[in-house]
């Protein structure tokens, strides 16, 4: 069932997810057709109970849907949509219409803002956790937005009356170690596509009567990318380990801290590799490795979650041995 | 285009995990009274007495069949028994190399004779075998071996030179990959692999002092020295075939992602002593831990791999690279930060294993490979040569 949902998921991205669609979404903020194919095929709702209209999967089960959205710079907040869904059920709370997005709020001077929303631009609601309680909020109900750092993603403001509103979706909430696990995951998907491109051209482009590929430099720095990628790839899965919505923090740690430290250097050779063509606007490329630096902050950057793992590590109550920590961390993990 | 195929989180059997409880506090009891300096040599240290308390435990071999004196488990097994060695520092470098990959080889290519001979003494832990690979003109480039076997009629003749030979001083057999017919230049043709008894006439072994003063690796000369017929190991003219599917062996397990863990889990006692939770050091410590956490994860999957009959010698490649690179990392990172220190506060002990780690992780990138051949495989495992 697995092979099916993600055979028929990734057909979809094929058709209807291609380069054009991405660059279009990032500078018109609009992917209506693709919204509306994700919207009919019924995938937002992949974590929800079976008897929620859900297929009750795990975030371990849909890991490789995650990664391909990273692999084809997808511009809908799929990802993010999930597992708002599946908070929303939790709590009980009726499922608003359109995409859903996640994050972490302040509230002060009568307002609650959110600096950096993932996928504002597109989102209908925003789940905005201030102080770990966790709260829908409309955007349309926004009382500023803001192009933020990313094409897709605005800093965005509500009334703090909308806050005071707004019915309670969970407590203790940490949205953002939510959207490591979710960008992680996507980060994996994305370096795999720069990884691809990167060894596409290098077996293409001639230089000095030969193909790029064929020089031992440009073969030490592919290994590089493909062994970043690699070990992304397997962080990006235990951070997704858990057999319900709801990621496990210290796995996210692991997958947020090696995915945004890979991502950096993927982006890097697939740049230096291309050359001059890699650095336009008209080359594919920079969509991908455009989005690999906005993962690699979201929700924190690799030195924020080694922080989040080194001082969990140094926490008195912890084995001795190193091992033993690791071995703890990923008991009950499968495939 | 060839790709590699993505890793799957694996987890270790229950019935290989529980393997672990036994051989860690057996382990524990057994290092208790060595400094950490000495405990982070590992797989380099030498303890015979310890190698036949585990060969008397069933802890070498225990892959092979029982019929050999093996264990008759699956690779799990032997997974758990190394990572406990890794991680307690046990000195396991006087049967590491006949139970990772000299005991195996023998069962795949050897006659049932040598397979009777050889392979019980090394599950018991009596018997040391060395790797005969590198020449004086042959390191990386492998294919290139000159010593020779020459047909008699009792058996071979061998001569030539073989260097960097670990533990050659203590062994009493090496496999070595020489070449029994045509030249040099027919590269991959014409290479077969002998066990040879190292107490034969015309054996020399010369000891070579390394950077840490001591002498883990020799040289060591033929000169004419007579193999009986028995001394072939597979096929003849298959011995480059023979020693790639052992590289596979050697390239895959933990001892590439564990070999500075004694030095890291002894700087994380001296910062948890400290009550240190500044966020410089957590991290550091952090950094480390992320980065283990994912190549075990990255090792254990290879493992599942092995388990299921697979040989993933691009992907081991590509995790040795990954692994050995940390390992090199670990006591950069750990000096950068014991040196940002009031010089008084660090126990001389820490000093003193950050000193011993500094002096050996050059070889972690060298020894089963270099980083720039490894990284030459994954390259024509992705399509680019």
């Amino acid at each position: 069932m697995e092979d099916l949902f993600l055979s028929t998921f990734s057909r979809l991205m094929q058709a209807h997810a291609s380069p054009e669609v991405v660059r279009r979404a990032l500078q018109a903020g609009e992917a209506d057709a693709l919204a509306a194919q994700l919207e009919e095929s019924g995938f937002g709702n992949l974590l929800l109970p079976e008897d929620h209209g859900g297929a009750g999967l795990s975030l371990a089960q849909i890991y490789p849907l995650l990664a391909l959205l990273g692999a084809h710079a997808c511009p809908v907040p799929l990802a993010e949509t999930l597992v708002a869904r599946a908070a929303l059920q939790a709590a009980g709370l009726a499922q608003p219409a359109g995409w859903l997005t996640l994050a972490e709020g302040v509230l002060a001077e009568g307002q609650v803002a959110v600096h950096g929303l993932p996928y504002g631009r597109l989102a209908g609601t925003a789940l905005v956790a201030v102080d770990g309680v966790l709260r829908p909020l409309a955007l349309a109900d926004a009382s500023a937005r803001a192009p933020h750092l990313y094409g897709l993603d605005q800093a965005v403001r509500w009334p703090a009356a909308c806050w005071r509103a707004a019915p309670v979706a969970g407590e203790a909430v940490d949205a953002s170690m939510w959207l490591a696990c979710l960008a992680a995951a996507r980060l994996a998907g994305t370096m795999a596509t720069v990884l691809d491109l990167s060894r596409e051209h290098v077996t293409q482009r001639v230089q000095f009567g030969r193909p790029l590929a064929r020089f031992q430099a440009i073969q030490q720095l592919i290994s590089q990318q493909a062994e970043q990628m690699y070990a992304a790839q397997m962080a990006a899965m235990i951070g997704c380990q858990t057999r319900s919505w709801q990621p496990e923090a210290a796995r996210v740690a692991i997958a947020k801290a090696t995915t945004s430290a890979a991502a950096a250097q993927v982006a890097a050779v697939g740049h230096a590799v291309h050359g001059a063509m890699g650095f336009t606007e008209e080359h594919d490329l920079q969509l991908f490795t455009r989005l690999l630096h906005r993962d690699r902050w979201l929700a924190g950057a690799e030195s924020r979650w080694q922080e989040v793992a080194g001082g969990w590590l140094l926490s008195s109550g912890q084995p001795a041995r190193t091992l033993d920590v690791i071995r703890s961390v990923m008991a009950d993990t499968h495939s | 285009m060839s790709t590699l195929a993505p890793l799957v989180i694996a987890a270790i059997p229950a019935e290989d995990e529980v393997l672990r409880t036994e051989v860690s506090a057996f382990l524990q009891a057994a290092v208790a009274d060595r400094p950490a300096w000495e405990r982070a040599k590992t797989w380099s240290g030498v303890d015979r007495d310890l190698s036949r308390q585990m060969g008397a435990r069933g802890w070498i071999g225990v892959t092979l069949p029982p019929a050999y004196g093996g264990g008759g488990r699956s690779v799990y097994a032997r997974y758990v028994i190394v990572e406990e060695c890794l991680n307690w520092g046990a000195p396991v470098g006087w049967h590491w190399i006949a139970d990772r990959q000299s005991a195996p080889m023998i069962l795949r290519f050897g006659t049932e004779a040598q397979k009777q001979f050889y392979i019980p003494p090394i599950c018991r832990g009596e018997s040391a075998f060395c790797i005969g690979m590198s020449e004086p003109n042959s390191g990386s480039d492998l294919a290139s071996v000159r010593t020779r076997a020459t047909r008699t009629d009792t058996g071979w003749l061998l001569s030539g030179q073989k260097i960097w030979t670990t533990n050659a001083d203590q062994c009493q057999h090496m496999i070595a990959l020489v070449r029994t017919s045509g030249t040099a230049e027919d590269r991959h043709r014409g290479l077969s692999q002998f066990i040879v008894d190292l107490s034969l006439p015309g054996v020399e072994v010369r000891p070579i002092q390394d950077l840490s003063g001591e002498s883990q690796s020799s040289e060591m000369f033929f000169d004419d020295v007579e193999l009986p017929d028995g001394a072939l190991i597979g096929a003849e003219g298959e011995g480059w075939a023979q020693v790639t599917a052992e590289l596979a062996f050697e390239r895959s397990g933990p001892e590439r992602i564990f070999s500075s863990i004694i030095l890291f889990d002894a700087w994380l006692d001296f910062v948890r002593a400290l009550g240190d939770q500044r966020s410089s050091t957590q991290r550091l410590a952090g950094r480390i831990f992320t980065e283990l956490a994912t190549l075990r994860a990255m090792s254990v999957a290879l493992t599942d791999q092995l388990a299921q009959g697979k040989s993933p010698v691009v992907e081991a490649a590509l995790v040795k690279d990954l692994g050995t690179t940390l390992e090199q990392n670990i006591p950069l990172w750990l000096a950068d930060d014991l040196f940002a220190r009031d010089p008084g506060s660090v126990p001389s002990s820490l000093l003193h294993t950050l000193v011993m780690l500094t002096r050996i992780a050059p070889s972690f990138s060298l020894r089963g490979g270099t980083r720039e051949i490894l990284r030459g495989m994954v390259a024509r495992g992705l399509g680019l040569r």
